[in-house]
Order: structure tokens, then C-alpha cells, then sequence
């Protein structure tokens, strides 16, 4: 059911949301609220087996929440699931997957599920595949991409149907200079439409450049989450985001 | 030596997942009594069609006694059967366990020889071949064993030989695929080159088994009589598709004389042959048939916009789901080892034994069809083997498990399950519309049925083939294998396959039996099998759909 009305900012909801894995009491998420506005890039970051990627694959209805409820541009991921997926693009942290399939036969299966229609997935596909300078290998078989083209292929695929909501599991992972320039400038764009940008990430200069707000989290809980001016506030001092995220996670 | 025991031991443990079931047992208790309900479901299962097996065995050996005492031949009946099931599937078995696990890309960078790689890998094989093995040729050689009152000499060489069996066919099927692979590592488009060397290599070996047989035959009935009469004359005769079979019957027939110790030895002698031969071959030959073998050739050719705007089509959500999972069939060996060239082997079988040993069984057949029953009993008959191929398709069964660790992106794709399902169900039954329509038009041609008896035959097959694959699926979506590091395993080391194909064997097996049991009329049996089939499959359909929307939410990768 959409509850998203007219002055509800919260593009991503996140409420009270956990998770626990094969019945085990530690909780790979525990209590997460978050709520993303419209327009914003947020980073969410965390050392290894913090939960990113749980709460990413919660988001995507990849995996079940214990509790809680995840809603994307309004839509509840577990009760109006389709409409919620028609919402976001997603590239996730491993590229390698169908392997069999060629580029331009991904690209289309892509297409046809988030219902693009033809004239707009041409043109799409068309820039797109210029952009990351993919164009001569789209009648290859992903198996023959280099990780860096995996990643750029699926980054591709997960904006084909120009979704309000972008998210990506450590983008940047494997991706050349160029390519990580363009997606950076991308997503900059895409959130000038008013759109949002949701990723995970290691590297710390990323998240201190290029997002709005961060969130940190660590053994499942979020310890942080605001701008880059008030982390640093919340550090009281001018310490790099590097100290700010140790001294945070290590506690 | 060591390196191969340990290499045996970490192949071992990762195919039969042996850590990982040690880890859930521990982690959880309830995994253990889930593993063992499993296997007590599948011994039970199992169990009828032994115990029919032994049934009819102890009927056969009763009969063949009275021929010149020749009950010994149920053990070669079993032993040439099952020799020829491992020659077969083993070759499609090793060339997946040989060249396309994911494993062997780090094997082969490891200091380790060739022979002791393919050496812990054959052996994976051959633990998996007792499985086919053992329920194939234990009940004969039990009912000979007590029904002669063998003596502890017959049970001493009858391990031996059930344990050492496998071993000649299996060889055989590697040294093959050794062949096949090596000549076959070449050029842009070795995909291509392999699959045409392995259905070449497939036929060669029905070839050479319809030659040795048709060389074995006389077509003279007398001469046929005075051959079968013969002192162990039916032992000679059925082993003639399976050579060694002879010799491990003979040693068990004349166990309790030093002629049977002989041909144990001379059985002995040739498995440790063949085995070396197929070491020494691979020892020279494998690494050449596997380095460069994943290579993927890319054109990375320059397209204008106008080519890539002819590629670029719109499809429903189902038919893109059909279009993917059609492609990847295709395009991962294994599973089109396993999933399509068998549409096209079982009918080619029946072909093939029409054209080589043909004139003589099928002269019955124009007997039989010259009156409505025979005819009636031919059509049952194409129907059965349609029917059989259909049940064994390994496609619906194995549909959720073929997309292993990449499953997590149907999970976040905007496509319900009931449409997901629907693309696997177009797909699974394209292929067995493809292959009834290969198979009754074969065996109709070869039992000169009418065409509107071949079409109805074919309708039947494919209103059956919507039951199968509904309950296939089904299967899989109850307990899917998504785990996996071998396409291989989804496929032919899925157990979905297996409890499917016997499952659905089962009530189509039942179903036709009633028909041929209480309807004497051939169009009744016919109106009978449509109605069946179609209200089943009417049935079934909103169940599964209904099934698979609670199950896939919950299913996570």
C-alpha cells in the first residue's frame, strides 16, 4: 500500500528493522531506523560483517526482515513488493552473475522486467553503453567481461528504467578511474532530478566527498547517521573521517 | 601417493558436502533428523521398485534354471545392464567432473600431476556410480546366492566384484572423454566443437555397442536355439553387450571351481588395465584438453546504433524469463548434457536399434499391428517410451536449482513468482514438446502407426508433460539447490531430479496400467489418458502458482 504523500520527504523509510540469520541470537541488523530524503546521496558505511549489505538485501527484498518494515518511495518492500521494486535500480556487490547470458541479451532481460518501453530503452541503452564505453562488447558473453565491464554492465542494466531510488553495494569495486568518475558524476546527476542515491562503501574519501549525509554502522546497530559538518561535531574536532570512523567502530 | 589420498579427501568432502552437513548437524539438531527423513523417504520410495526388480529376478531365475540350468544369467542380465548405464552417463558424469567444475581452475595451478587429479575425481565418480550399481545387480546376484546355496567363495567374489564393476565402463568413458576433449580444444567456438564431439562420441559408443550385438546374433533362429542351449549359452549371449559382464558372472557361477577364480582374475586384471590406461592417458593428454579451455572468445566488435537498435526488442516479463533461462540451458554444458540432449538420445536409441538389429524384433511388431489390439499394444508401447523420456526430464525438477547463487536477482527483479513461474513452465514444456514430437514420430514411423494415432500419442505425451513439469517445479520449489559450485551438481546431483523422475514414473506408470489392464478399446484408453491428464493438469496449476508465491518469498539465497 503507498503511504507516501505530498510533503513526505522520505524517499527510502526504514523502521525498527532486524535481522537475524538461521535462528542465531546475534543480529546481523538490530533496530535500524532510517529514512532517506528525496535528492540525497547517502552513504552507509561499516567495517566488514557490520550489516550493510543485510540491510541493502532487506531493502531489496532479497532477504526477509525479522521485524520491522522497509517502504521505497512509498511502497512497503514486503506488502507491495512489485510496485516497491519498480522503484529502485540495484548493483550488487558481486558482478558476477549470468554469465551465459551476452550483454545485449542482459540488457533487454533487464529492460523487459522494469517494463522500459522501446524507444526509451534504445536511446537509453544507446548512451548508456557510450557513457562506460561498453558499446563493443554487448554482443559478448558477460563470462568474457573483465570485472570492472561486469560491473559497469549491471550498473547499466539497474538504469535503464530511470528508478527514483539507486542502490549499490560498493559501486566503485573494480571499476577503472574513468568509470568510477562517470558513475560518481551520475550519481551527482541523478539526485539533481530530485532522486536518491543509497550505497555502501570502504572507501572513506568517497563517502566524504560525494555524499549529503552518512550512516555508519557497526555489529548491527546504526552509531551514526547525519552530514559530513555533523559527524564532525559529533567528534568534536577537525579529525579526518578516517579517525572519526575507527575511533566510532572500534569502541 | 599423499597428495592424491589428500586431494581425494578435500574432493570428497566437497562433493558429498560432508563439513557442511557436519556444521548444520552441530549448529542444528533438527538438520540431522531433516537429512535422515530424507534419506528414509528415499529408501521408501526406492523400496517398491526393488523389491519388484528382485521379484522378478528370483520369477527369471526360476525359468532360466529349467533351461540347462542356466540361472546364472539374471547376474549378467544385471551386470551387462548396469555396465552399460555407467558406460553412458558416466561419459557426460566425468567430462563435467573432469573439465567444467569450477575446482579444477585452482587444481590445475596446484603442484599436482595430471593422473592425480583425474585420478581423485574418477574416484568421486565411482562412489557415485554404486548408487546406479548397487540396486542394479545386488538383487540378482542375493537371489542366485541363496537360491543355488553359493558358498563363501561366491559372497567373497561378489563384493569383490560389485566393488570393482564399475571400474572397466568407467575408464572407458574417461579415456573418451580425454579424447574427445584434447582433439576438441581448439578454435574460437570449443562450446560448439565439444557438444558436437560428445553427441558424436555418444553415438559411437550405441554404434559400437549395436555392431558387437549384431555381430553376437545370428539371424538364423536354429542356430540362435543351439547357441542360447549351450553350456552358459544365455551368460554369453546377454553379455554380448557388455563384454567383461561375462567374465564377472562366470566367476561368480563357477565360484565354488578353479575356473571361476580364473575368470575373477582375468575380471581383476582388466579393471586394473583399463584404469592404468586411462592414467597414462591422462597423464598426457589432460592438462592439453583442459589448459585454454575456459577461454571465452570476444568479437568486442564496433557496432553502429542502427545494429544495436535492431537487437534491442521488448518481450513480456514471462517471455523474458523463458528467453533467459533458454539461453543458459543452452549455453552451460551440464545442463545441456543433461537437460537437452537427451530429448534428442532416446528416440536416436530406438532409431538405432531399428537399423541394426531391427529386422528381427520389429518383424513381431508387423505381426502385431495388423490387428486393432496389436495395434492398441504399439501405441502403449510409443506412449511408454515417450513417456519415460518425458518423466526423466530433468528440466521442470531442476528450475529453481539451475539459477544457484544467481537466484538472489529473482528475489529483487519486479517479476512475480506466478510470472517466474509461468517463464519456467513455457520453457521446461517447449523442450518436451520438442522432444514428444522427436519421439512419437520416430517410434510411430518405426511402429508404422497411423498418423492420427502419432499425433494423439503426441497430444497425450504433451498434456502429460504440463502434469510432469507442475510437479517438477513443485518439487523444486519445495527444497531448491541453490548452493552449488558445479553446474553439474543442480542438475544431475540433485536429488529433485530423482524423487520427480520416480514420482512421476510412478502415477503415470499406474495410470497407463489401468488403462491397459480394464480398457480393451484403443479410443477409449486414449479419451481416458486426455481427460486425466488435463484435469490434473488444470488442477495443479493454481496450486503450484498459489505454492510458489508463499515459497519464494521465504526462500533465502
Amino acid at each position: 500500500m503507498r503511504t507516501r504523500k505530498v510533503g513526505d520527504e522520505r524517499m527510502i523509510q526504514i523502521e525498527d528493522v532486524s535481522k537475524s540469520y538461521g535462528g542465531s541470537e546475534t543480529k546481523a541488523v538490530d533496530g535500524l531506523d532510517l529514512n532517506i530524503e528525496d535528492g540525497e546521496i547517502f552513504g552507509f558505511l561499516g567495517p566488514n560483517g557490520a550489516g550493510k549489505t543485510t540491510t541493502i538485501k532487506m531493502m531489496t527484498g532479497i532477504l526477509n526482515p525479522d521485524s520491522g518494515s522497509i517502504k521505497i518511495n512509498g511502497y512497503d518492500i514486503a506488502k507491495d513488493t512489485i510496485k516497491a521494486k519498480m522503484q529502485f535500480g540495484y548493483v550488487p556487490d558481486n558482478p558476477d552473475m549470468y554469465n551465459k547470458l551476452k550483454g545485449i541479451e542482459y540488457l533487454n532481460f533487464m529492460a523487459d522486467v522494469y517494463e522500459v518501453p522501446l524507444n526509451l530503452r534504445k536511446e537509453r541503452m544507446t548512451s548508456l553503453l557510450e557513457r562506460f564505453e561498453l558499446s563493443d562488447a554487448v554482443y559478448d558473453l558477460l563470462q568474457s567481461y573483465s570485472h570492472g565491464m561486469k560491473q559497469k554492465i549491471i550498473v547499466i542494466g539497474a538504469l535503464l528504467h530511470n528508478p527514483s531510488v539507486w542502490i549499490l553495494d560498493e559501486p566503485m569495486t573494480g571499476l577503472d578511474p574513468k568509470s568510477s568518475f562517470t558513475l560518481k558524476e551520475m550519481m551527482r546527476e541523478h539526485t539533481l532530478q530530485g532522486k536518491t542515491v543509497f550505497f555502501s562503501t570502504h572507501v572513506l574519501e568517497v563517502a566524504e566527498k560525494l555524499c549529503d549525509r552518512i550512516g555508519i554502522i557497526n555489529k548491527g546497530k546504526l552509531i551514526f547517521c547525519g552530514s559530513m559538518d555533523e559527524i564532525r561535531e559529533y567528534a568534536k574536532g577537525d579529525e579526518s573521517l578516517e579517525n572519526i570512523f575507527l575511533e566510532m567502530t572500534e569502541k | 601417493m599423499n597428495k592424491a589420498v589428500s586431494l581425494f579427501k578435500i574432493l570428497f568432502n566437497t562433493a558429498y558436502g560432508i563439513s557442511s552437513l557436519k556444521y548444520k548437524a552441530k549448529k542444528d539438531r533438527k538438520e540431522i533428523f531433516k537429512f535422515a527423513g530424507i534419506i528414509a523417504i528415499l529408501i521408501i520410495s526406492f523400496s517398491p521398485i526393488i523389491a519388484g526388480y528382485s521379484f522378478f529376478m528370483a520369477k527369471a531365475y526360476g525359468m532360466l534354471s529349467e533351461i540347462n540350468g542356466q540361472g546364472g544369467a539374471i547376474i549378467t542380465l544385471g551386470v551387462a545392464t548396469s555396465c552399460v548405464i555407467i558406460l553412458f552417463f558416466g561419459f557426460f558424469y566425468v567430462i563435467s567432473i573432469f573439465y567444467f567444475t569450477n575446482d579444477t581452475e585452482y587444481l590445475v595451478s596446484l603442484p599436482l600431476k595430471p593422473s592425480y587429479i583425474l585420478g581423485a575425481k574418477f574416484s568421486i565418480v565411482l562412489l557415485a556410480e554404486y548408487l546406479f550399481e548397487i540396486p542394479l545387480v545386488l538383487p540378482p546376484v542375493i537371489v542366485y546366492g541363496i537360491n543355488s546355496k553359493a558358498g563363501v567363495l561366491f559372497w567373497i567374489y561378489s563384493v569383490m566384484d560389485i566393488a570393482l564393476m564399475p571400474l572397466i565402463p568407467l575408464s572407458i568413458a574417461s579415456i573418451l572423454s580425454i579424447l574427445v576433449m584434447k582433439a576438441t580444444n581448439i578454435g574460437k567456438r570449443r562450446d560448439l566443437f565439444r557438444i558436437i564431439g560428445m553427441i558424436i562420441s555418444i553415438f559411437a559408443i550405441l554404434g559400437v555397442e549395436f555392431y558387437i550385438q549384431k555381430m553376437s546374433i545370428s539371424e538364423n533362429p536354429q542356430e540362435i536355439m543351439k547357441k542360447i542351449f549351450a553350456e552358459n549359452g544365455l551368460i554369453n549371449q546377454m553379455s554380448s553387450i557388455f563384454p567383461p559382464s561375462a567374465w564377472i558372472s562366470l566367476s561368480l557361477v563357477k565360484s565354488g571351481v578353479a575356473e571361476g577364480f580364473l575368470y575373477m582374475i582375468l575380471f581383476v586384471a582388466a579393471s586394473i588395465a583399463f584404469v592404468c590406461l586411462f592414467l597414462y592417458l591422462g597423464e598426457m593428454l589432460y592438462f592439453g584438453g583442459y589448459i585454454g579451455s575456459s577461454e571465452t572468445a570476444s568479437k568486442r566488435k564496433k557496432i553502429n546504433e542502427a545494429e544495436l537498435n535492431g537487437e534491442i526488442k521488448t518481450k513480456s516479463k514471462v517471455m523474458a524469463i523463458f528467453w533467459r533461462e533458454f539461453w543458459i540451458l543452452l549455453r552451460v554444458p551440464a545442463f545441456f548434457i543433461n537437460n537437452v540432449l537427451p530429448i534428442v538420445l532416446v528416440p536416436s536409441i530406438f532409431i538405432l536399434t531399428y537399423f541394426f538389429t531391427g529386422r528381427l524384433a520389429m518383424n513381431n511388431n508387423e505381426n502385431l499391428i495388423s490387428n486393432v489390439n496389436g495395434s492398441y499394444i504399439s501405441s502403449i508401447v510409443v506412449l511408454c517410451i515417450t513417456l519415460f523420456s518425458v518423466v526423466f526430464n530433468m528440466t521442470p525438477p531442476t528450475s529453481l536449482s539451475r539459477e544457484g547463487s544467481d537466484f538472489y536477482i529473482s528475489k529483487y527483479i519486479p517479476v512475480t513468482p506466478k510470472e517466474q513461474i509461468q517463464g519456467k513452465m513455457v520453457h521446461s514444456l517447449v523442450l518436451m514438446i520438442v522432444g514428444n514430437i522427436f519421439c512419437t514420430v520416430a517410434l510411430g514411423a518405426i511402429a508404422k502407426l497411423s498418423f492420427i494415432n502419432i499425433f494423439t500419442i503426441f497430444v497425450i505425451s504433451t498434456l502429460s508433460s504440463v502434469c510432469v513439469t507442475e510437479i517438477g517445479i513443485f518439487i523444486d520449489v519445495f527444497k531448491p539447490l541453490l548452493v552449488w559450485d558445479d553446474p553439474q551438481k543442480a542438475v544431475k546431483q540433485n536429488m529433485n531430479g530423482l524423487v520427480s523422475g520416480f514420482f512421476n514414473l510412478l502415477w503415470n506408470g499406474v495410470l497407463i496400467f489401468i488403462v491397459v489392464k480394464w480398457l480393451k478399446n484403443i479410443t477409449l484408453g486414449y479419451l481416458l489418458l486426455v481427460a486425466v491428464y488435463a484435469v490434473l493438469g488444470a488442477f495443479l496449476y493454481p496450486l503450484l502458482i498459489n505454492y510458489a508465491s508463499r515459497r519464494y518469498v521465504k526462500i533465502e539465497p
